[in-house]
């Protein structure tokens, strides 16, 4: 088999000593290690046919993975089999200005879209500050939300080229038409690319992906509104969103903004916990390309007289801390291209809790992980919330962030025991697991029947012989 | 010979038995002055003699009985299509013996409007008007295709659902939350959060991948894959008054939304490419709600009052001297007056930049306030029957603006060449800007001569420029309105064949859901 992958890949791309293997068999969930069978990395559309190709033929699993990072469990072989490491497809292959959109490769940062698309006055529609070594692809297949909700028209994912385990190559959307410029996701036939979405890479692996940009702002303002509960911070945000004012615009509680904020820990982080509030509604009025202080200066007005009535502060900073917004806007202009991840210097990694819910209902999903977070000798100040509104604040992305020590077993045991119990809890009350990744799987897909059943119908399709990332989700 | 009458067919007897212990003796009808009401309208099918009257029309309540008559259905092996407002026959009329219409008119239901959350949870029979009349009321608002807002809500976003305001909101596929839906097998399908919580349809994806992918395509599944009974649609901010402005009486009213918030432009070009220039300056300064290139035949469609109003109009060269290459524009002040304000200013700088020039103001005058806002709410897409009491379309083409103004191009070649019987329409290039500008959409809509000769015709000649299109790799046309024999047609060329067949086997195993929609898994 390691003679078949080193023909297809290059024997130097083929990875199958103990000590590259053990890399690719853990990732910074708490899932337990799975060693796969080999490692192959491949740098064209053509190998990855060839690998599908001798996957069917051998029955091996392949298991995509576009980045160095993971944090769900995702590219861990639950069959054994393959990785297949698309990390060195990584080039933007092109950047269309005029019609706002860029085509990448597995491999592309979001360091590096953002830079390449800098030059063209362009941006990313990028997640919360995302960790240096993250795909931007696999972050816009994962449907991971965006921090600017003010685009109605929802998603970013416009047209993809796609390596079906069943050994078709296809492209969805207009790319399906070779005589188009890719930029509408809509067939062929009907809407195969959503297929992809959310699918941690069981349908198909996309070698290059169409997605959309945005202007970039050259004048911006960050404003601060102290909340003491996450429920304080709905209400402000419903009304801001339903009057199109702001462009990113999100909540973080103390413990998620001081890490953050904290350039040296842990002086900075203990100093930005006493000061900052519980929790904190970041916006950021940007200006158009177009008399960009004169769209500031309307959408400010606007949300000062919103501040008035509804009786908050809409502020320059909070917690007295010294350049918070230039700090905020520094951050998103140019994501990080390496160094630790943020979210990740409380404690060696965070184990995440996200699901999709609507405004006035987080609050009680709140109370819910603090009840539990206590009981498992979480403080208040050690569980991260993170609430991002969704498509003009009609829905949101809660995240519970739930710090552990990775090389603490103790610790591993505790959070793990955590994070199973209060997702089930929380899935019971209603909260819904759009990306079911690891045990939430089970939870989601023994509930929804006709649902679960059809997706395997469509996967007995797509890849008949399971061969791609087997043991995911309900396949 | 007299003719037999089905109805005292044993089997015809046994599957009515079967569908009114479903939905009631009532509700089912197989009595010809009903069955031979839903087999046509102004679409060609039913002139060309394509179609035949269905065997039995059905009227069940809600999902379950929904899922019942399928069911029935499958068991008995018989073509069922299922039909929202029943305003578009050319998929929606039977072309085969022994036919069931579900039609949804006991599912008229709007079973919740979140306000704060803006969605609506609404069955079939709720057209996007009435679900309009109840979002402005909240503040909220929903779009509506040019085809009319009378049509079904729940159609027009399975369907193809280019909104006059899908600059702004995208098109309607974008706008469907959980779903609903009866499998052509009988299976009840939830989509997105409806699919763990029946009652909670506010988000659309998942869990995993979406299934709602089977839902549509370019111009929907035309009901090849079942039938969805309750959907939850995503409203949207309205800075707009809570009912809908109108004044006089039809057909002369008028409609003016308040001055503060919504502003009208039309703009016109010396070509069709400094037109789309424009709007590519709209959409990248991130202002206006409506962005519509509209051909002169639209703004006389739309306008004129009587077939007589309409060709003494279009002689008088109204429209045709004063509106080509002109974009519509309207402006919504959705935050404040001041970004009305601010909009107009940036509006006026792009048009002076790109070369731009207003229409005539009489002209302005008589078409916005009886016309324009057609396109915030539409209630005159049956005007597009004026002139000659149908109409055709060809190079329906969604990609990038620039595509668009290609392919509109084309259009006009073959309405030149097969002219008459397509009558004079000037150049009917519609073009319009989705999601902001990020893509644009072409379609060459125009009148013709309805005589069932002529019309054939010209349909031999459009889909033998169909089937061109796709032997030389292009998915074009009007191919995709024709559903399953396009499909069949396109499917191998763009290599979807075996997906799309494996999808319709495996959810209508037994072929029932209006065949030969979505793709005939045998052929």
């Amino acid at each position: 088999m390691i003679k078949e992958l080193r023909d297809i890949v290059g024997a130097k791309n083929v990875l199958d000593n103990e000590e590259a293997l053990a890399l690719y068999a853990q990732d910074r969930s708490l899932s337990a290690p799975k060693k796969p069978f080999a490692v192959a990395k491949v740098n064209s559309a053509e190998q990855i046919q060839e690998l599908i190709a001798f996957a069917n033929k051998t029955f091996t699993p392949l298991i995509p993975s576009s980045s160095t990072i993971h944090f769900y469990g995702a590219t861990l072989p639950e069959h054994g089999g393959v990785v297949v490491d698309l990390s060195g497809m990584n080039k933007i292959l092109e950047i269309d200005p005029l019609n706002r959109k860029v085509k990448i490769e597995p491999g592309v940062t979001w360091h590096q879209l953002q830079q390449a698309l800098k030059e063209h006055d362009q941006m990313p529609l990028n997640p919360l500050f995302p960790h240096p070594g993250t795909s931007a692809m696999t972050s816009s297949l994962e449907r991971e939300p965006m921090l600017i909700p003010k685009y109605e028209y929802g998603d970013p994912v416009l047209t993809m080229q796609v390596h079906l385990g069943n050994g078709q190559l296809f492209r969805t959307g207009t790319a399906s038409d070779k005589h188009t410029y890719g930029a509408y996701p809509e067939g062929p036939g009907i809407d195969f690319w959503r297929f992809f979405l959310g699918a941690q890479g069981t349908m198909g692996i996309v070698s290059w992906l169409n997605i959309k940009t945005e202007y970039r702002p050259k004048y911006q303002k960050a404003y601060f509104v102290a909340c003491d509960e996450l429920e304080d911070a709905a209400d402000p945000i419903y009304k801001l969103q339903r009057r199109h004012i702001g462009n990113e615009c999100f909540v973080l509680n103390r413990f998620l903004l001081a890490q953050l904020l904290c350039k040296e820990y842990p002086k900075d982080f203990t100093k930005l916990m006493d000061d900052l509030p519980p929790y904190t509604i970041i916006l950021v009025i940007a200006g158009a390309p177009r008399r960009p202080l004169e769209r500031i200066a309307y959408e400010e007005e606007a949300l000062m007289e919103i501040a008035t009535d509804m009786k908050f502060e809409a502020a320059k900073t909070v917690g007295g801390v010294a350049g918070l917004g230039t700090a905020i806007l520094d951050m998103l202009h140019d994501l990080p291209a390496d160094g630790p991840y943020w979210k990740t210097r409380y404690k060696n990694s965070t184990q995440d809790i996200f699901f999709i819910t609507t405004m006035d209902r987080a609050q009680g999903y709140v109370e819910i992980a603090q009840g539990y977070a206590a009981a498992y000798g979480l403080t208040l100040n050690e569980l991260g919330v993170y609430m991002q509104p969704l498509e003009r604040g009609r829905a949101c992305h809660l995240c519970f962030s739930l710090p552990c020590d990775l090389d603490s077993e103790q610790d591993r045991q505790r959070i793990a025991t955590l994070h199973t119990e209060l997702s089930q809890t929380l899935f019971e009350q209603g909260a819904f697991f759009s990306r079911p990744y690891g045990t939430w799987a089970d939870m989601v897909y023994r509930h929804a029947t006709t649902y679960t059943a059809t997706l395997k119908e469509l996967k007995k399709i797509f890849d008949p012989n399971n061969i791609l990332n087997p043991g995911k989700l309900c396949f | 010979m007299a003719k037999k009458d089905i109805r005292n067919n044993d089997r015809h007897q046994q599957i009515l038995q079967a569908f009114q212990a479903a939905v009631g003796p009532e509700n089912v009808k197989d009595n010809p002055a009903t069955v031979n009401a839903y087999y046509g309208d102004w679409l060609p099918p039913k002139l060309l003699g394509m179609s035949v009257p269905p065997e039995f029309v059905v009227l069940p309540n809600g999902t379950l009985e929904t899922q019942a008559v399928i069911k029935i259905c499958n068991r008995y092996k018989v073509p069922f299509i299922p039909v929202g407002s029943n305003q578009w026959s050319l998929t929606g009329s039977p072309n085969r013996q022994g036919t069931v219409i579900i039609d949804c008119k006991r599912m008229g239901k709007i079973h919740e409007i979140d306000e704060k959350n803006m969605y609506a949870v609404i069955e079939p029979l709720v057209t996007l008007a009435q679900l309009q009349a109840e979002a402005y009321k909240r503040g909220l608002y929903i779009g509506s295709p040019e085809a009319s807002a009378t049509a079904s809500a729940i159609a027009g976003h399975c369907f193809q659902g280019m909104w006059g305001v899908g600059y702004r909101l995208g098109v309607a596929y974008r706008n469907i939350l959980g779903i609903e839906w009866v499998l052509p097998n009988g299976e009840i399908l939830r989509t997105g959060s409806f699919s763990l919580d029946a009652q909670n349809g506010f988000w659309g994806e998942g869990p995993g991948p979406d299934l709602r992918g089977m839902l549509r395509g370019y111009a929907g599944a035309m009901g090849g894959f079942g039938m969805v009974t309750k959907m939850a649609v995503k409203l949207h901010p309205y800075p707009g008054p809570k009912t809908w402005p109108v004044r006089g009486t039809i057909p002369n009213q008028i409609s003016e939304l308040p001055e503060d918030r919504f502003k009208w432009y039309i703009i016109k070009y010396d070509s069709l490419e400094g037109a789309i220039n424009f709007m590519y300056e709209i959409g990248k300064a991130e202002i206006a709600g409506v962005v519509q290139k509209w051909p002169t035949v639209y703004y006389i469609w739309w306008w004129a009052n009587s077939n007589e109003q309409y060709w003494t109009e279009w002689q008088k060269r109204t429209f045709q001297d004063n509106v080509k290459n002109a974009v519509g524009v309207c402006l919504w002040g959705f935050t404040s007056p001041k970004q009305l304000e601010y909009e107009k200013r940036v509006l006026e700088d792009i048009i002076k930049e790109t070369g731009g020039k207003p229409i005539k103001q009489e002209v302005f005058d008589l078409w916005v306030p009886r016309t324009a806002n057609n396109w915030i709410r539409d209630t005159h897409g049956s005007r597009m029957m004026r002139p000659s009491g149908t109409f055709l379309a060809l190079r329906l083409q969604t990609d990038t603006l620039k595509y668009a103004v290609d392919h509109v191009r084309q259009g006009y070649e073959w309405v030149e060449k097969f002219s008459p019987p397509i009558l004079d329409c000037d150049g009917p290039d519609w073009i319009g800007g989705y999601d902001f500008g990020h893509f644009g959409f072409g379609e060459t809509d125009f009148p013709v001569e309805k005589r069932a000769e002529d019309i054939g015709d010209l349909m031999n000649k459009l889909l033998a420029m169909t089937k061109e299109d796709v032997q030389n790799g292009l998915e074009n046309g009007i191919g995709p309105f024709l559903g399953g024999p396009y499909h069949q047609m396109a499917a191998p060329v763009f290599n979807y064949e075996h997906l799309l067949k494996g999808i319709k086997k495996a959810i209508d195993p037994n072929f029932v859901s209006n065949p030969p929609h979505n793709i005939d898994p045998n052929a």
